[in-house]
């Protein structure tokens, strides 16, 4: 006999009923997602909060307008550009070895179609290009006179970068130019310039003086490549040794830092001299629950619900973290006088682990790990405007500790939170 | 000090993808976890499962209701498959071999959660995944044909012809499985 409709619908129904009743609706262990997913889904909560809060009538245009944007930027790339309507963000790491420097950038919101060239406003007299190539992201111009070789390399960021220079027993330092940071590494007469522009990793390479290189760089800039450009890719030609950067593997210490940063910005951002001087209120409460509550859950630990279904953080846990991760020791948390979620009992403070972070976008950041140290230079903000773009928000410093866990691990205690120069 | 408050806001103040991914993630996780019985491809399909819903956030009216976490599940469900059949592609061992033999099990908090009826997902399984999303969305939530039409973008009599033909295809394999006489 055949199953009729009505039967259908009815093993259907109750079929999908007792799969969906098998998943418990509360109650289910909160799981501890990996910091890459975690970074992901921070990025497309950033993103769909932007969407769903556009006005209704932006938000209906936003395809046509996104096209006539890109148009007007092409038509009129000098004057206007898409950047203001996008969150584009190049994160920078570095971590520095005896015998090289590991280096990580990560880009976001750059548009497949989006891609920048290089142009120099000066170069040392008699010196003319003698070769361009480009292989895939990689551009590299040289340039010869004098006896002299002046090598330009561009490489743009899409997604992650990795990769270690040679800087064993060579002289670094970060020169201002031109309003950028311009990583100078000097070594056996050669000197080498590497600086951020958009999403191009640029560097500079030759027997040319350092104040020379310095200039040639300081009067460069990039523009949006004219079309055609970027399709340009001849075979590749072998790499001088030495000169380019190369390949590392990821490094997973900058996905663990970052997904740390990305939980410390949001609730301090306030230059402080020291974790000491933070103000004792709910932002530093909020700090304290979070971590508390990721690292016992990270250590497999339950937390007791109370009946509004908060999670109860012991005192103690808190003291713990305060001193883990802020220096303070013997911290008290009821010198804390407003917690931010109500309830909770002696001895438990209250903690809705479904809250989210408070509104904050990193849109610079360059991080710099050390043996015992991370320097983290970020700009964050803190604000949105109607259409949740971020206002103009602080230029921070940030020192952080690094310290090895017994599970090989490394935690970063906050040292000092100062303002940029 | 302003920005602080959205940590005690209340729901209507956050996006509603945000509100969706605090209160399924770790049902997402489960639910592909439980068909792929594996940490790291578990989180690979709870992210396209997310991606997939922030795309379609309109099919979402009240984040809490049963429709909503129905169609949670439904996605979930659907990406991890996604990820079992790409395995099986590439020649990994297949999810049959490690759930029956391998005595690798490992604890599971969902463990518990037992008494699923494992036929009909499985010949939702085998469905095709539109005629999948329609059957569940009018047979089990009761969404009008307008509303299927609108999200589906079709017309409305495509959307009921749609329906017609999924349940002629659950009712064939029903009936292939010998659970129809």
């Amino acid at each position: 006999m055949k199953l009729s409709d009505r039967e259908a619908d009815r093993i259907i129904r109750e079929g999908w009923q007792a799969y969906t009743d098998s998943f418990p609706r509360e109650g289910i262990p909160e799981h501890p997602f990996s910091p890459a997913f975690e970074r992901k889904m921070a990025r497309l909560v950033r993103r769909q909060r932007r969407r769903e809060n556009r006005p209704p009538v932006l938000r209906a245009a936003g395809r046509a307008a996104a096209i006539l944007l890109v148009c007007a930027a092409v038509a009129f790339s000098g004057l206007m550009t898409v950047e203001a309507f996008r969150e584009q963000v190049i994160r920078f790491f570095s971590q520095v070895f005896p015998t090289h420097t590991e280096l990580s950038f990560t880009a976001e919101g750059y548009g497949e179609d989006e891609h920048y060239v290089l142009e120099l406003g000066y170069l040392p007299e008699g010196m003319t290009e003698t070769e361009h190539r480009r292989t895939g992201p990689v551009s590299e111009t040289v340039y010869e006179g004098g006896g002299r070789t002046l090598r330009v390399m561009c490489r743009e960021i899409r997604g992650n970068l990795v990769m270690s220079v040679d800087t064993e027993d060579a002289r670094t330092d970060v020169a201002e130019l031109n309003g950028r940071k311009v990583w100078v590494i000097q070594k056996n007469g050669r000197t080498r310039l590497y600086w951020l522009d958009k999403n191009l990793l640029i560097s500079l390479s030759g027997e040319l003086p350092a104040e020379e290189m310095k200039k040639i760089a300081e009067q460069s800039g990039v523009r949006s490549a004219p079309p055609g450009a970027w399709e340009n890719t001849p075979p590749p030609a072998e790499e001088e040794e030495g000169e380019a950067p190369s390949a590392a593997e990821p490094n997973p210490e900058f996905d663990r830092f970052q997904a740390y940063f990305d939980r410390v910005a949001p609730f301090l951002h306030q230059p402080a001299a020291s974790p000491q001087e933070l103000p004792r209120d709910r932002v530093l409460a909020g700090f304290l629950l979070d971590q508390s509550y990721r690292r016992g859950v990270g250590e497999g630990r339950v937390y007791e619900r109370d009946a509004d279904g908060m999670a109860l953080i012991p005192d103690g846990e808190i003291a713990e973290t305060a001193e883990m991760l802020l220096g303070i020791a013997d911290f008290r948390p009821d010198s804390i006088a407003e917690w931010p979620f109500p309830g909770g009992k002696e001895g438990y403070r209250s903690f809705d682990p479904k809250a989210p972070l408070p509104v904050c976008e990193i849109t610079y950041q360059l991080t710099q790990l050390e043996e015992d140290a991370v320097y983290v230079k970020a700009i964050v903000n803190t604000e949105m405007d109607e259409n949740g773009y971020p206002l103009p928000g602080a230029a921070l410093i940030y020192r952080f500790g690094r310290e090895a866990g017994e599970n090989g691990e490394y935690r970063y205690p906050l040292e000092s939170i100062s303002p940029m120069e | 000090m302003l920005c602080f408050l959205t940590l005690i806001d209340n729901e209507e103040d956050r996006s509603k993808f945000e509100s969706i991914y605090l209160e399924y993630r770790s049902l997402i996780y489960y639910c592909a976890e439980q068909i792929l019985q594996n940490s790291h491809d578990a989180e690979d399909a709870a992210q396209d499962a997310l991606v997939q819903i922030a795309r379609h956030i309109g099919d979402f009216k009240d984040v809490r209701s049963d429709a909503s976490r129905g169609l949670v599940i439904l996605i979930a469900r659907q990406k991890a498959r996604d990820i079992c059949r790409a395995r099986a592609r590439k020649g990994c061992f297949s999810l049959e071999e490690r759930r029956e033999g391998s005595g690798q099990e490992e604890p599971d908090p969902v463990n518990r959660m037992s008494g699923i009826d494992e036929n009909l997902v499985e010949i939702l399984d085998r469905m095709n995944g539109r005629y999948r999303e329609v059957l569940i969305k009018r047979i089990c939530y009761g969404y009008d044909f307008a509303e299927i039409a609108r999200q589906l973008s079709v017309t409305e009599v495509y959307a009921r012809k749609l329906l017609q033909r999924a349940r002629a295809q659950f009712i064939r394999i029903y009936e292939e499985r010998g659970r129809g006489a």
